[in-house]
């Protein structure tokens, strides 16, 4: 019982400094350090009880056995006393933070096996005291430093416990706001006995038909406080800079102090408040046990950021029974696209004023020239945007940087990372939603085709139109890569391969542009489907050759020279195909429409071949020619069929020094020039010989009598005539010198020659070389001359060759 | 052949070559008596060959005959195909050739019972010189 001068069971109604709390005040500057607010008033002449000697007594009923925590200014005194039999905790209120009165009130009447039983409140000489359960077990923080808890426990004990404490707080109008092992509690000194919630010294009340209350004071250990808790973020519900107390908040502390049970720690205990910040705003996860799986599916639906799906008690009873509905696995799915904002000041460029990213993607559009100034010359754009969404800060930051050399398109993704609902400003011709809509505004415009490549497909526009397909919200980055290949050609072929871009059932015309044909209606639009629709085109009928080549082929034909029947066949996946058809035109670029013709029976095989004939006077030409001399002739040919042929031309069965030009057929009609040289050797003949001319690879094949040449070389009787003789002659002076000289040298061959060996040996003394000089030289000169003759002839064959 | 093979026959041709100029000037009299030896045996046969005996022509004149008559064959050769004669040549070359070789055959059956110069005593042999030496800068 209480003594005489106990005191009265009434909260003081004095005011009570509203911004008093023992942990970090949210609205000042951060620096992740927990403040002391100095500017506090003390209560005048009542001093903290300190460290009370186990004997003492207190409130003169209460015998002191151990001082759990002394008694200070900022902190409350916790005090195990017995009284009587029983053992009670004494908490004595902090002299700087008294308790609240709409708290104060209740906390006697709170009873429930799962709360901490507070047996009365008392105010006694200025200070606050709580009369409350003890529990042998102590908190589960101490216990913690020795010993790690068991998932089992924890989803066993734990949870089902702890949850029946905090629906009854609830349903009593209190939020804990204070969740975490410290205070926690175990009844009993064994893992068995009952688990309590208890120390509700920043605990709010709340009416019960509403779910959170703003405040002005943020409070919480803030390794255990949920984002909402954080004056500086907002969610979708408000805009404001107050923190929220929630009832889920109670749950999100539940789920990091299971973790730190089961882990020892968690991750957040070891950053500061600062990083806390950026991990939330960073959408960081919260390191969670390896298992059990049911476990870690708990502590996913506690942890989820958004209040309003966070897991609260019903969602906990169902994971009890094992019951978890769709719904509550989904809302941990959508926790991954929850995303938090800081609250902000207005970005104000001249008289507008952004409070979010839409409005500022608006200001920014409207002002270019300040927006390049915020963009690229400061911060300011980036730190703004920074406060509410930092992916989108770093998103923007990084573009500027990779498009620093084309700032009109750093500014335009900037706007459309702002908001990417907006739509794509065609230049000077109104806004586009889609991008048949953009083809729509350009195909309708009546712009010719160099005002569009000044204007909206110039290099900078349509680099936009990139950016925008990347970045609008049905972003189509395969569609824009397209788009954004086509830069590096010319514009006009640039608009062509985005028309057949934007329209995938746009066909190709060998007379008409891509912009023409879609300006006509859709029954009357012209060209193939296919490639060999396209080819088949090109060429038309034979009939529409008889008078030389058509238009729609010459156009068809600088269609192609520009590149247009590439870039459609690039955009309909026929990208190989055409690679392959340029291979076989890029062989022929000499011959244009030799090369155009190969493209197109690359295209499609089957095109028939065209036939050439020779002009019938011309069959039967025999080309004359004299012996070493050179002489030509030509025949004419004509072409049947439509198509310009190309072909290889060669002679078959010719000897060495008849030749044939052109090598190659490129035109319908011509002549083909034969050359005989025979001075390479082709044989004299007196009745004609036949080349005949033959066409390999190629288009065409001929028809008709065969293009061949007849020739013939004439001999010669006076070269004949001028051989034998020197012939004859040279060789009659040289054996016939030669005997003599060797005679005469040496007096060789005057005797028959014996075998007597001293014979042999009067024969070597009498031998030796020459002694008259007059013999020598001749015997030199005649060798010099011969050796010139040979020479002679030999560089007389090589100029020959 | 390798190359080692190549070194090593090589090495024995220069060796050979050092060797008979070392020796060349104990045996140069009997050297050049054999290459003289060698030469009247192949004048002889070429003087033969061309009939000088079964015609009883001067050397000389027998040997520029048979030249005209080569040159004739050359000169044909080489301008045959001007006249359209390509095929008519190696008979036009043939024929000649083989007139020599019947020619060659006919004489040395003459020249062969003719009567041998040491069996004649008229002919005047100067004596033999045996004071011949090479000049050798070594």
């Amino acid at each position: 019982m209480l003594s005489e001068d106990a005191p009265t069971k009434q909260v003081s109604q004095e005011p009570v400094p509203s911004d008093a709390t023992r942990r970090v005040p949210m609205d000042g500057p951060i620096d992740g350090t927990r403040r002391i607010i100095t500017d506090e008033v003390l209560p005048e002449g009542i001093n903290p009880l300190g460290y009370l000697q186990p004997g003492s007594m207190l409130l003169n009923a209460y015998e002191v056995v151990e001082t759990l925590h002394p008694h200070e200014t900022e902190r409350a005194g916790i005090f195990v006393c017995r009284q009587g039999e029983r053992t009670v905790v004494l908490k004595v209120a902090a002299l700087l933070h008294p308790p609240k009165p709409e708290l104060w009130d209740r906390l006697a009447s709170l009873d429930h096996p799962n709360v901490l039983k507070v047996y009365e409140t008392l105010q006694y000489q200025g200070l606050y005291y709580e009369i409350q359960e003890y529990c042998a077990g102590r908190s589960l923080s101490r216990r913690l430093k020795q010993e790690r808890f068991s998932p089992d426990w924890v989803m066993a004990t734990l949870v089902p416990q702890v949850n029946e404490g905090l629906k009854y707080l609830h349903e009593q109008g209190i939020v804990h706001r204070d969740i975490k092992p410290a205070n926690i509690y175990l009844r009993q000194d064994a893992l068995s006995s009952s688990v309590v919630v208890g120390d509700f010294d920043i605990s709010s009340v709340i009416a019960s038909d509403r779910t959170s209350r703003d405040t002005k004071r943020g409070a919480g250990t803030w390794e255990y406080m949920p984002p909402e808790a954080f004056p500086r973020f907002v969610d979708s519900s408000t805009s404001a800079k107050a923190a929220r107390v929630t009832r889920t908040a109670d749950y999100y502390s539940l789920g990091i102090t299971i973790i730190e049970l089961v882990l020892g720690t968690t991750s957040l205990h070891s950053s500061d408040l600062a990083d806390l910040f950026d991990f939330y705003l960073s959408g960081g996860q919260i390191e969670l046990p390896t298992g059990p799986q049911p476990l870690v599916r708990l502590l996913r639906g506690l942890l989820i950021r958004d209040r309003h799906k966070r897991w609260g008690p019903d969602q906990v009873d169902r994971w009890i029974e094992q019951k978890n509905t769709y719904d509550d696995v989904q809302a941990i799915l959508d926790d991954e696209y929850f995303s938090l904002k800081r609250a902000v000041n207005p970005y104000t460029i001249g008289a507008m004023h952004a409070t979010d990213l839409a409005s500022l993607a608006e200001v920014l559009d409207r002002h270019p020239d300040e927006a390049f100034d915020d963009l690229f010359k400061s911060n300011r754009l980036t730190t703004w945007v920074g406060g509410i969404d930092m992916n989108v800060a770093r998103h923007i930051e990084k573009d500027r940087e990779i498009w620093r050399a084309e700032p009109d398109n750093s500014l335009f993704r900037c706007i459309m990372l702002l908001d990417r609902t907006r739509p794509f400003p065609v230049l000077g011709l109104g806004k586009a939603k889609t991008k048949r809509e953009w083809l729509e505004k350009i195909v309708s415009s009546g712009l010719g085709e160099e005002q569009l490549a000044a204007g909206p497909l110039s290099f900078a526009e349509v680099r936009k139109l990139d950016s925008w397909l990347n970045l609008k919200p049905d972003a189509e980055p395969e569609l824009a890569a397209r788009v954004g290949a086509t830069l590096w050609f010319p514009s006009l072929l640039r608009l062509e391969e985005i028309a057949y871009i934007f329209d995938p059932t746009l066909r190709y015309s060998h007379t008409l542009s891509a912009v023409e044909n879609l300006r006509l209606p859709e029954h009357e639009r012209t060209g193939g489907r296919t490639p060999q629709e396209v080819a088949q085109q090109a060429l038309g009928r034979p009939e529409d050759w008889k008078d030389g080549i058509p238009d729609f082929y010459q156009s068809g034909f600088e269609r192609w020279k520009s590149g247009f029947l590439e870039a459609w066949m690039r955009q309909r996946g026929l990208g190989e195909l055409a690679q392959q058809a340029r291979a076989a035109a890029e062989l022929l670029k000499e011959y244009p429409y030799a090369a155009f013709e190969s493209f197109l029976r690359v295209l499609d095989p089957s095109l028939p071949k065209l036939h050439v004939h020779v002009v019938a006077e011309d069959v039967g030409k025999i080309c004359v020619v004299k012996y070493r001399e050179i002489a030509s002739t030509q025949i004419r040919y004509y072409t049947e069929g439509a198509g310009i042929p190309f072909g290889s031309l060669r002679l078959a069965f010719t000897p060495e020094g008849i030749t044939l030009r052109p090598l190659l057929l490129d035109s319908r009609q011509g002549t083909l020039t034969f050359t005989v040289d025979s001075r390479l050797g082709i044989p004299v003949s007196t009745a004609p010989r036949v080349a005949a001319v033959e066409i390999h690879n190629g288009n065409c094949k001929l028809a008709g009598d065969r293009p061949v040449l007849r020739y013939r070389i004439e001999p010669s009787n006076k070269l004949a005539g001028m051989r034998l003789a020197m012939g004859a002659g040279l060789g009659f002076l040289v054996m016939g010198g030669a005997r003599l000289g060797i005679h005469a040298a040496t007096g060789l061959g005057a005797i028959p020659p014996g075998n007597d060996a001293s014979e042999l040996m009067n024969r070597a003394a009498r031998w030796r070389l020459p002694e008259n000089p007059y013999i020598l030289a001749f015997l030199l000169a005649a060798f010099w001359l011969y050796v010139g003759f040979r020479v002679w002839l030999w560089g007389l064959r090589r100029s020959e060759l | 052949m390798n190359i080692d093979r190549r070194t090593m026959w090589i090495n024995i041709g220069i060796g050979a070559g050092v060797l008979f100029l070392f020796f060349l000037p104990l045996i140069l009299p009997y050297f050049l008596a054999t290459l003289g030896y060698a030469s009247h045996w192949l004048i002889w046969g070429i003087d033969s060959m061309f009939g000088v005996h079964v015609l009883g022509l001067p050397p000389a004149l027998a040997w520029a005959l048979v030249g005209a008559i080569l040159g004739l064959c050359l000169g044909f050769w080489t301008v045959a195909p001007a006249l359209g004669m390509r095929k008519t040549r190696t008979l036009a070359a043939i024929i000649p050739i083989a007139f020599l070789i019947v020619l060659m055959a006919l004489d040395m059956n003459v020249s062969l019972h003719q009567p041998r110069p040491a069996e004649d005593p008229t002919l005047d042999t100067p004596a033999p010189r045996r004071d011949i030496q090479l000049q050798l800068p070594f």
